[in-house]
């Protein structure tokens, strides 16, 4: 029988599916996200290559104070990590305070980028002022929106898990979600900050 | 002839003396080596990256069928 037939077995009331719908779902999502990305970054790769890069008379990126913002970021996800532990060993106080630090961590990180940011834009780094302003806006700040969807997200989560209702597979998927922002940061903060 | 001949071979060597890098494309900022390879990098990536999306979330599919059917 292949995977195909299988997956659409699966669908059958009688049948056991071999991935909830949700997780699946999400998994195209991030896909598709990771297709978005890699044009932002290819276009941006093409763009600094042969050309004095950062421009001439441009305020520097604050590296430095990234990668402590980076570090909080990567604890968000050890967090969710570790709470997603707890939520199968059914220890609910654990994950609730977990699920808290993970979007205290990734608040804070929000916060610190929109920070930088007004210093920056204090600085004449603004999408105007520049190809490496407009890259720099556009690549960070659509990392930063998909943070903060991310954000509301697992507020939700926190929420039904306070009223006893959250799905293991609503989780799950918030949980993918979170991991796609957390890990393609790194990846975005070394091409646009410190190459 | 020869007159023809003469002109031909003067304005190929005329050509290949004052040929000049042409920017016919709306994003080539510079036509230098490091653009050309930056080009064809992430041409290639982006070539292959679905294939590598689709192929992971299709082999994680296959997985989960696996230890489900083992299990």
């Amino acid at each position: 029988m292949s995977i195909t037939t299988r997956i659409l077995e699966s669908t059958h009331p009688h049948s056991q599916k071999i991935a909830a719908n949700g997780i699946v779902g999400m998994l195209l999502f991030i896909a598709t996200e990771v297709m978005f990305f890699a044009g932002l970054i290819s276009a941006f790769i093409v763009t600094r290559a042969g050309v004095v890069w950062p421009p001439v008379n441009q305020p520097r990126l604050p590296v430095e104070a990234t990668a402590l913002n980076t570090l909080l970021l990567l604890a968000s996800g050890l967090a969710l990590w570790q709470a997603n532990r707890a939520f199968g060993e059914f220890d609910g106080e654990r994950t609730k305070k977990l699920l808290g630090l993970t979007i205290a961590l990734g608040f804070c990180f929000v916060v610190i980028q929109g920070y930088e940011w007004l210093r920056l834009l204090s600085f004449g780094l603004t999408v105007q002022s520049s190809i490496y302003g407009a890259f720099f806006y556009m690549i960070v700040g659509t990392h930063a929106l998909h943070a903060v969807v991310a954000l509301l997200a697992l507020g939700y989560c926190y929420l039904q898990f306070g009223h006893n209702d959250l799905p293991r597979t609503t989780f799950s998927a918030t949980q993918i979600f979170w991991y796609f922002v957390v890990l393609l940061w790194p990846i975005l903060y070394v091409l646009v900050y410190v190459l | 002839m020869i007159y023809r001949s003469f002109s031909l071979i003067l304005s190929c060597g005329a050509s290949l003396l004052l040929a000049q890098p042409v920017l016919a494309c709306s994003v080539c900022f510079v036509a230098k080596k490091e653009n050309l390879m930056a080009f064809f990098v992430t041409g290639v990536l982006l070539s292959l990256l679905p294939f590598v999306l689709v192929g992971g979330i299709g082999f994680w599919l296959y997985r989960q069928a696996k230890a489900r059917r083992e299990s």
